[in-house]
């Protein structure tokens, strides 16, 4: 092939293998050329044709024209965003960022305020640096937070490898938070079928229970009692965490597991705000099911089902 | 009741496709242990590897029992011998898995380079991506996508010989050459596992055209890498 002819072929393949949807347009917006993805979001699209005029409308297909001259002649590359799915997932992200970073500046402004009196004369210097460390630690719970569930959601992080008897691993996380417990007047009991096994590797489960407890120490208030049950049903293991606390009302039940969502309640208290929507991505991610309800009696139930 | 011979092809691919999810966990439950430098992991992923195996043995079996009761013929035939082929190459890509968290064990507790795991990592995406890519095309008996496969396999070859030379370039402490050379293996494991992703696009061409050709030719004198 000749050199120049080599050159025009590498060229119209890259435009036709590029991942996104892209045409080349004449100065009359006629189509010279498309992308194998244009192709195939675009109905209708042929060559020296007219392209649609919605197509170029600012909604929904947000197009970026970039002028180009060759030999003389005005064309334009313009490249289109698919509306719907990538639309609702951009919004996503940038609804989450915005939550991300609202999140992270409340510690934040806690911990100026804290620095600036420190700067005080009279100021308990010792006392503001405790807070001040305390606040740092939110920062990093929180960026540790939203680093796994990146992991989770993106499919880094690995979720289930061979099956793991739960009772140990509850009975570990509970004892590991029994101190916590203790002080914030929680009492902690589990009631455990030993031969009970779930399809997430022990540090998956780990985590889905710390975060179960953390709540319930966290929200539940002061005197509760919080409970995990593992038990078997046909061929179903339930896991139940339930507490005796306030409990939720019913309009929340359903968004707990949304990020950041937070209760009337639990907005005062420290917390990532991402605790069940982790456990809901585990559980899932393992072919499990997840429901929070009433506690009858009073109090929040979470519910975890993996089918045999 | 007896089942139709569809309904066995059918359930033998089901299981070809299973195990290769397995294998898509083990790879990267092995890659993260080595990012993470989690030995439980690196434990959880070489107990892991029973079920692979026991998934392996119920394939190679219920390929025996169809063989002796249907007497499969043409298409039919060809496809059972390419799953019986195929089966095998996923068992090896999870024993090389298995052989990357042991590595991974070896050298923990060494000083690892940031830049050689973080290209690891993105070796193992490759890999992943080519495990898709040979199970999809397999699954979709797409000849054009199994052979899409030599390209992919050409970037993890040329990585492992930048990881080589990158390598030897780590220098003379004891330790880090000790770490280095446990890396060595990692890097020709990600590699054969790329290398038997390409035996399984093989298997889809031989599906499809009934003639068993290889992607690339090893016994060129030509190519230096094995």
């Amino acid at each position: 092939m000749e050199n120049h002819e080599l050159e025009a072929e590498r060229g119209r393949r890259l435009l036709e293998e590029i991942d996104q949807i892209v045409l080349v347009l004449d100065e009359h917006d006629r189509l010279v050329a498309a992308s194998r993805r244009a192709h195939e979001a675009i109905d209708g699209l042929a060559h020296g044709e007219l392209v649609a005029a919605e197509l170029l409308q600012p909604e929904p297909w947000r197009p970026r024209r970039i002028p180009i001259e060759l030999d003389g002649r005005r064309e334009s590359l313009v490249y289109l965003r698919a509306p719907g799915d990538l639309a609702a997932y951009e919004e996503l992200r940038a609804g989450f960022t915005a939550a991300v970073s609202h999140e992270l500046r409340t510690p934040l402004a806690r911990l100026l305020a804290l620095l600036e009196t420190a700067a005080l004369p009279s100021a308990d210097v010792q006392g503001l640096l405790e807070q001040s460390k305390a606040e740092v630690e939110q920062i990093r719970e929180l960026i540790d937070d939203v680093l796994f569930l990146s992991e989770l959601e993106t499919g880094r992080a690995v979720v289930a490898l061979t099956a793991t008897p739960a009772a140990p691993v509850v009975r570990a996380v509970l004892e590991g938070l029994a101190e916590r417990a203790s002080r914030a007047g929680v009492v902690l009991s589990s009631e455990l079928d030993e031969t009970a096994e779930v399809p997430l590797r022990p540090r998956m489960l780990r985590v889905v229970l710390e975060n179960l407890a953390e709540n319930a120490i966290r929200y539940a208030g002061d005197g509760v009692d919080f409970s995990v049950t593992v038990r078997r049903e046909d061929d179903d293991v339930v896991i139940t965490a339930a507490d005796s606390g306030i409990g939720v009302a019913e309009a929340d039940l359903l968004r707990l597991f949304e990020r950041f969502y937070r209760t009337d309640r639990a907005r005062a208290s420290r917390g990532t705000g991402l605790g069940l929507a982790i456990v809901k991505h585990i559980v899932t991610s393992a072919g499990g099911r997840v429901q929070a309800s009433a506690r009858p009696g009073g109090g929040l139930q979470i519910r975890i089902v993996f089918s045999g | 009741m007896r089942e139709t011979l569809q309904e066995e092809l059918d359930a033998l691919q089901a299981s070809l496709l299973e195990e290769g999810e397995l294998v898509l966990r083990a790879l990267r439950g092995s890659i993260n242990s080595l990012r993470e430098s989690d030995p439980e992991l690196a434990d959880e992923v070489i107990a892991f590897d029973d079920e692979v195996d026991a998934l392996y043995l119920g394939l190679q079996q219920s390929i025996e029992a169809l063989l002796a009761r249907q007497n499969p013929v043409a298409g039919d035939l060809r496809f059972v011998l390419a799953v019986l082929h195929s089966n095998l190459h996923l068992e090896r890509m999870a024993d090389l898995c298995v052989t990357i968290a042991k590595l991974t064990k070896l050298a923990h507790g060494l000083p690892p380079d940031e830049t050689l795991v973080e290209g690891f990592d993105e070796m193992a995406s490759r890999a992943e991506e080519m495990i898709r890519v040979a199970l999809d095309s397999f699954a979709e008996r797409d000849v054009e996508g199994a052979e899409s496969l030599v390209d992919l396999d050409e970037l993890i070859d040329r990585t492992n010989r930048r990881v080589v030379s990158y390598i030897l370039d780590l220098g003379g402490d004891t330790e880090k050459r000790e770490w280095g050379l446990r890396m060595l293996l990692i890097s020709r494991c990600l590699e054969r596992i790329g290398d038997h992703a390409v035996d399984v696009g093989e298997q889809t061409a031989y599906l499809v055209t009934g003639e068993f050709r290889e992607f690339t030719d090893a016994s060129d004198p030509e190519r230096v890498d094995t």
